[in-house]
């Protein structure tokens, strides 16, 4: 299989996973501190990191694959703090402004992600003009197509919380710029032939650590609201849940960073916007009063998204692409004392770390893991809210299967490397 | 100075003279300062 081929398996798995992220906070009341359902989701994360994402590589590979590579920690940690804070910016951009005006300057992300792509680490450099227009077209096909079905929506949206409409905007274009940004420490890890699965290990520890530093130091209401939260463990079995789910779609993503780099890549993680649309509408009934100028916007959104993922999926690097790619790995390579030849063959999903067997920590982690997901579900019961349970079923089976084809295409191709 | 000592300081040295550090770094800090202006209100 191409590793063009895989990248683009795994940038559509990443999009469905993404997707199905935001429903189990859907069954979240409302009422809570932004900065704690933030921290709370982080913490989810945090903890799914170590579930089943431990087994595919024990903590012997991830800590070996850190200690060869100990500078990217910076990006790592880097990273995962510009998400935490991009994720609470929209939390009140949202407030101050509405979904309507925030949702597409912080789509814009993928563009900017292309930006830094091109300046910092030289890609689309050498492309065919065809690849070129592709890349830049699909990149634009999918923004717009995000923001349609972002517009379809907000039927009953309204300017009450256009107060402060400065604000908004600015925590929104903020949010789209640190999301943008993000994509500069994925690609960096990547070209130095870090695997996805040591990158997210310390990517979580970053997000966790500004969570819980935002919370504490900007959050007045954090304790009171902490503590209710705590007390609520259903509320945060959900927050948990959408956060595994995240943690996996994630994962996707950083594979099709490595594989596609940012420009290819986070264009097509980005038609998760498609998936959360179709738990929304199908599962939550989000669109059920939707009028025809409404549905119009979802059919033009789903097809021009569609469009511009299969004008991604087809413009595969060239060699004079891949020159400019090999470029920019021999300076990270120069820059911090890498070998060549081990970076290079990374790139090709082969790891020099060996993989080794799984410790007893390793199960004894994953154990404590999955208990803390177990307990916190205990008693877990869906709120009263009306949902289409074949079409959770639906939904989920297709999530089953993109986790299925991504995750073999990854095993038979790099064995998760 | 130990052999241990000198590659950690070249390392930082090679970190610190990186624009791929400085451009989320600097991005990461107007985040910051933009949610605390927010918050603050």
């Amino acid at each position: 299989m191409k590793l063009h081929l895989l990248g683009v398996l795994c940038g559509l798995a990443a999009g469905v996973w993404l997707g199905a992220a935001e429903a189990p906070t859907k069954l979240v009341d409302a009422g809570f501190s932004p900065f704690v359902i933030s921290l709370c989701m982080v913490a989810g994360v945090f903890t799914a990191r170590w579930t089943f994402p431990t087994l595919m590589k024990g903590t012997g590979f991830v800590f070996s694959d850190i200690a060869a590579k100990p500078h990217l920690i910076v990006w790592a940690v880097l990273a995962g703090a510009l998400w935490a804070v991009a994720n609470t910016l929209t939390v009140f951009a949202i407030r101050d402004v509405g979904l309507a005006v925030a949702f597409p300057l912080w789509n814009a992300n993928s563009l900017i992600g292309l930006v830094w792509g091109i300046l910092l680490f030289g890609e689309l450099k050498g492309a065919s003009p065809a690849n070129t227009i592709k890349v830049v077209t699909g990149g634009f096909c999918i923004v717009a197509a995000a923001i349609l079905l972002g517009f379809s929506t907000l039927q009953n949206a309204d300017a009450s919380g256009a107060n402060h409409a400065t604000r908004g905007l600015m925590a929104a274009a903020g949010a789209s710029l640190m999301w943008g940004t993000m994509y500069v420490p994925y690609r960096k890890a990547y070209l130095s032939g870090m695997n996805p699965l040591s990158f997210v290990t310390i990517f979580t520890f970053g997000e966790l650590g500004t969570m819980l530093a935002l919370t504490y130091t900007l959050d007045g209401q954090a304790t009171a609201s902490l503590g209710q939260m705590v007390h609520s463990r259903q509320m945060l079995f959900w927050l948990f849940l959408g956060g595994f789910i995240w943690v996996i779609g994630d994962l996707f993503q950083q594979f099709a960073t490595k594989y596609l780099g940012i420009g290819r890549g986070i264009p097509l993680s980005n038609t998760n916007q498609l998936w959360g649309l179709a738990w929304g509408a199908l599962v939550f009934g989000e669109l059920k009063n939707a009028d025809s100028a409404h549905l119009t916007l979802v059919v033009g959104g789903s097809v021009l998204m569609i469009l511009g993922a299969l004008a991604i999926s087809t413009a595969s690097a060239c060699k004079n692409e891949l020159q400019s790619r090999d470029a920019a790995l021999e300076r990270e390579c120069y820059r911090y004392g890498l070998d060549l030849a081990e970076t290079r063959q990374a790139q090709e999903g082969a790891s020099h770390v060996q993989a080794g067997s799984r410790r007893w920590w390793d199960w004894g982690i994953v154990g404590a893991a999955i208990a803390l997901f177990a307990w916190l579900g205990w008693d877990a019961q869906l709120p009263p809210l009306a949902m289409d349970l074949g079409w959770v079923s639906a939904l989920s089976v297709l999530l089953i299967v993109a986790l299925g084809i991504g995750g073999w295409s990854l095993w038979v191709r790099t064995r998760f490397g | 100075m130990s052999e241990r000592q000198a590659v950690r300081s070249s390392l930082i040295r090679a970190i610190l003279t990186d624009i791929h550090f400085w451009v989320p770094a600097l991005v990461l800090a107007c985040g910051i300062t933009l949610l605390a202006m927010i918050q603050a209100g």
